[in-house]
Order: structure tokens, then sequence, then C-alpha cells
């Protein structure tokens, strides 16, 4: 997570200086929150190029709809709701033939293992379901609350804590089936 | 089974892969803003912004006129009445019969001016519906496009 000086403008400041009309600080937005967004659509739809793709379109979007950010949530909630359905137009423009439902384990099957050992435990929890992987990415890697979770998942905060909870127990089952210790000893 | 669960939140918040957007990213966003969204921005917000309120205030007026003229109208009726069922209440006694006899100075409006007001009333709803007319047009030629399968 971005920490800010105390010197330092918050994302929503910035934000709302760029609704004013000032470019720049929509620049200091895209300089302070691409990396992450960068990694969440990696993780999202599997490839670099789809991942830049979808984080310039979405940066795009943001800038237009800026007037509709009224700062009831955090600016990253609003963003990475804004890049999540960008991947899923840009999946759908891709895959027309594929029933929307489905958009969801389309997105997982896409997506290929790290080769970082740093990333096993990702790796192996990107073997659980799309929405357990999901959420616990935005929970743990991004640091969103429960609430902001449900909010970019399109959920409630309930279901998040109960997918949280079937998350853990299915990757530390998993993890215990390859030989790796949750607490990441080799057994 | 709690000190297991604790080491596992640890290591995937520790443990997360970062990636850095390719160079000159920002350069390439900021770049596409200015011609393209800049311009939408504007053109996005505003006719939503204000077309719809002109609208709302339109169909007010026309809701209040609507309401108060039968109103008024049978106002003036009344008075009219009471003052020919009681003429001495006047100090002049003839000025009641003078107020019903004598027509009101309306303005008269010809066929030409009410079609015209028509048009002008009609001519916002009309627009909004060609509008919607035609997205449902482009909607439907998008679904057929892209949705249904060529065999």
């Amino acid at each position: 997570m971005t920490v800010l000086d105390e010197t330092e403008e918050s994302l929503e400041q910035l934000a709302a200086k760029a609704r004013a009309g000032c470019s720049h600080s929509f620049e200091r937005v895209v300089e302070q929150t691409k990396d992450r967004l960068f990694t969440y659509l990696i993780q999202l739809v599997g490839n670099e190029h789809d991942a830049e793709d979808i984080a310039q379109e979405s940066f795009i979007k943001a800038y237009r709809h800026l007037h509709q950010f009224d700062g009831r949530a955090r600016f990253t909630t609003w963003l990475y709701t804004i890049a999540k359905n960008t991947a899923f137009t840009h999946l759908r423009r891709r895959k027309f033939h594929q029933p929307i439902e489905e958009l969801e384990d389309v997105l997982a099957a896409e997506s290929r293992p790290f080769t970082d050992a740093a990333d096993s435990i990702w790796n192996t929890a990107r073997q659980l379901k799309p929405k357990f992987y999901e959420t616990l990415w935005l929970f743990y890697a991004e640091g969103f609350s429960l609430k902001e979770t449900a909010a970019i998942m399109n959920t409630n905060a309930i279901t998040v804590r109960v997918n949280l909870h079937r998350a853990r127990a299915a990757l530390e089952k998993k993890l215990t089936r390859v030989g790796l210790q949750p607490e990441g000893r080799t057994l | 089974m709690r000190p297991h669960q604790d080491q596992l939140e640890q290591r995937l918040r520790r443990e997360k892969p970062e990636h850095a957007a390719p160079f000159g990213f920002t350069e390439r966003v900021m770049s596409k803003i200015p011609s393209d969204a800049r311009s939408s921005f504007r053109s996005d917000s505003h006719p939503q912004q204000l077309l719809w309120p002109r609208l709302a205030t339109a169909f007010a007026l026309l809701a209040i006129a609507a309401v108060l003229l039968p109103e008024l109208a049978s106002q003036k009726s009344t008075h009219f009445t009471s003052g020919q069922a009681n003429p001495s209440s006047s100090p002049h006694g003839d000025t009641s019969t003078a107020l019903i006899t004598e027509p009101l100075p309306l303005p008269t409006i010809t066929q030409q001016q009410f079609q015209a007001l028509t048009t002008q009333l009609d001519d916002p709803l009309e627009k909004e519906l060609n509008n919607v007319i035609s997205d449902t047009r482009i909607a439907i030629q998008f679904v057929a496009a892209n949705f249904i399968p060529d065999r």
C-alpha cells in the first residue's frame, strides 16, 4: 500500500483537484496507483499485455467519470471496481461466444502461474476457485477491508467473510497436500 | 489451528507478487486524456445534467398550469356570478353588468402560433425519443454482430 507523507496529498484530494480540471493531479494519481493496479490486473487476466491495455482503459474511464466519484468510498476502491468491470468487458469482447457466467472461470484459466519462489503461496492459491483467489488477493495482498472487498466484488461483507474463511481453509489443505506448511517450511 | 492461520495470513500479506507498470505507461495514459477523454468528460456530463432538469422544469410548469388555470377560471366565474346576484353591493349599480357584457382583453392566438408552441414543447421529447430509438438500434446490431454464431 502506498504510504503518504504528511505533506503529500491523498488520492481523494488529488482526484478532487483533477475533477476541477487539473490534469497534473490526475497524472499524480496514475503515478501513485499504476503499479498496484497493474499487479492486480495481472492476477485477474494473467498476462502483461492485456493487463496494460485494461489498466490504460481503466484510468481513462476513471478520468471521464471523475464527476461520479463522490468520495464516500476510497479512491482505490472506486478505481479497482472500474478496472474489474473493464477487465470483464475486455474479455467479453474477445470471447463473445462464452456465456457471461463463465467469465470468472475464463479469467482463472487464462492466468499463468508465476515462477518466482516467493510467489509459491499465491501459485498454490491460484488453484482455488477464482472467487476465493480474488477475495484473498483483495483482502490480504491489496489490504482492502471486508466492506471495500465486497464493493469491488459486487457482493456484501458477510459473503466476503465466508469466502475468506473457506479460502483460507482450502489453501491450508492444498499447502499441506503439496508438501508446504502454511508457515512456509517444507514438510 | 489459529497459529497456523495467523502464519498463513502473514505469508499471504508478505509474499504477494509485485509487478511494475511498463515504462512510459503514465505518459501513454496522459497523452490520451486531453484529446479523447477531456472533450467527452464535458459532453458526457453536461447533456445529462442539463437536459433532465430542463425537461423536469417544463413538466412541472405544465402541471402547475394545468392545476391552477381551471381553479382561476372557476374563481373568476364565481366572482362574476356573485356580482350579478348582488348588484347593490357595488357603488355603481350597473358595473357588474358591464363586467359580464364587456369581453375580456385576452390576446388572440392564431392556429399557426399554437402549432409552433406545441412543436417547441414537443421538440426535446422528440429528440430524446429519437436518441433512445437510435441507441436501441445500435445495441441490437451490436448484439446481433457479436453474440449470434456465424453458423
